[in-house]
């Protein structure tokens, strides 16, 4: 059973140092269930390292990642805090999917065996379940006739939706999106944005790291902006967005509007 | 050119390619099997496994062949360990073979992009599934051309086992050569042996390349 009534996900005093760079300096923010956050910020500002602690690809050094009320990451042994195992983490990497910048599909899979793979192989699920609900998602993202395709036959925008139906084949609670229209084309981030709102309308959790200020601005209930490592300011996106309030975030907005 | 010195001789001979085919086969199966698993451990997580086999590709890249042969004909006897000459060839051959495999596999392990890794993770995929699931298939690619012209060094080397009282084609044809003095015939069928067992291992590589590669890509 899961606590209902707090935040989805909760992360507080998130720090991380990557080689001499201490990339997170404390970053405490929550994502409430069927919300949509964007994450925004000047590039090195911390954000992608931040996606990939919420899902512990990356560990964070200190601080706390609560998912539905619980501590994910580390566990109590022996009265000591000690970071918890790699196959101890599996379980919630299954419940919070992530979708990259750069698709990273399997090249030696079709894009239904890419979509099929995961909820097969680590969920165990029947092969045949598996691939009446892959289709399905394949359709979602607008991609039925395109199943039997390789990653290297498809355009980066075909790809990039594969890699979506692929992060929900697993039956996510929450998506993880890596700035992932920035590899694309102009005339290719459209279909992927349209997915993605098609996604928050039906009222799937998500997190998005990107600097598609339209999506932020229209699809995103709340933002948080980043900058050196820390929670800079955070809100109501259109509020936010239009009168911002630290130098910092202003001279962001006039960088990415210009 | 007298060719009685080779019919008259086809049994010897057919046998000596038996044995060639059995001790350089048994190699060649060995040493593939055996360098998979210390490629993942050279680069993988775990340092301990780390140092052992990068100590073991030192030593077997770097000693040579004949010696470690001689280790495991001569050298295991004196801890207790008796081995027959065919055992005791295909082994010391093996660890020799394993050393330079290790690397051919591990090149093309390093060869998948991490971002591949990464994907696996975030889909809640086990380290050994990562491996055999997406990292090895890509991987499998970049390794077979390196890795099969390897088998080929080390189907001629198998004659090194001459040297340990196996008679195998190079052993059994330098023998026939010094009793008959016909090196020339002799030669020539004992080359086109070797011919014929590296164009099977050859032909086997195209196949499985073939097989593994992806429409439109080559």
């Amino acid at each position: 059973m899961s606590a209902t009534d707090g935040p989805l996900l909760e992360v507080a005093g998130l720090e991380k140092t990557l080689g001499a760079q201490h990339v997170l300096r404390g970053v405490d923010f929550a994502v409430n269930r069927g919300e949509v956050l964007a994450i925004i910020g000047a590039s090195g500002s911390g954000k992608s390292t931040l996606l990939r602690c919420l899902n512990l690809l990356i560990r964070p050094d200190n601080g706390r990642i609560l998912w539905q009320g619980r501590e994910v990451g580390w566990v109590q042994n022996a009265g000591k805090r000690m970071p918890a195992r790699e196959r101890d983490l599996l379980g919630y990497r299954t419940q919070i999917s992530m979708v990259f910048q750069s698709f990273n599909l399997f090249p030696h899979m079709t894009a239904l065996q890419n979509v099929m793979e995961a909820p097969v192989m680590v969920m165990k699920r029947p092969r045949d379940e598996v691939r009446a609900e892959a289709e399905a998602l394949l359709e979602k993202v607008r991609l039925s006739h395109r199943a039997s395709a390789y990653p290297h036959q498809m355009s980066g925008g075909e790809q990039q939706r594969v890699a979506i139906a692929r992060a929900l084949a697993m039956r996510p609670e929450a998506l993880l999106f890596d700035e992932v229209t920035s590899a694309l084309d102009p005339e290719l981030k459209g279909e992927v944005l349209s997915v993605m709102r098609d996604l928050a309308s039906e009222g799937m959790t998500m997190v998005s790291v990107s600097h598609e200020m339209g999506f932020v601005r229209n699809v995103a209930d709340r933002v948080v902006f980043m900058h050196k490592g820390r929670v800079c300011e955070a809100g109501d996106p259109k509020d936010v967005l239009a009168n911002p309030s630290t130098p910092e975030l202003q001279a962001f907005v006039r960088s990415v509007t210009d | 050119m007298n060719w009685s010195v080779v019919t008259d001789n086809a049994g010897l001979l057919l046998e000596a390619f038996g044995t060639t085919l059995w001790v350089a086969g048994a190699t060649i199966v060995l040493s593939v099997v055996l360098a998979f698993p210390l490629a993942v451990m050279r680069d993988g997580p775990i340092r301990s496994l780390r140092i052992v086999s990068a100590v073991f590709s030192w030593v077997m890249r770097a000693t040579p062949a004949l010696t470690l042969l001689f280790l495991t004909y001569f050298g295991l006897p004196q801890v207790g360990i008796y081995l027959a000459a065919v055992p005791a060839a295909i082994a010391g051959l093996t660890l020799s073979a394993t050393g330079y495999n290790m690397e051919y596999i591990r090149a093309g392990l390093r060869a998948v992009p991490s971002t591949q890794y990464e994907a696996a993770r975030a889909l809640g995929m086990p380290f050994p599934m990562i491996l055999r699931r997406v990292i090895v298939p890509q991987a499998i690619r970049t390794i077979m051309p390196p890795l099969t012209s390897n088998l080929t060094l080390v189907m001629k080397g198998s004659s090194l086992a001459g040297m340990v009282a196996v008679t195998e084609l190079t052993g059994a044809g330098m023998a026939l050569i010094s009793r008959t003095y016909q090196p020339f015939e002799i030669l020539i069928v004992i080359g086109l042996a070797y011919l014929m067992l590296n164009g099977v291992l050859i032909w086997l590589q195209h196949r499985v390349e073939n097989w593994l590669s992806l429409p439109g890509q080559g």
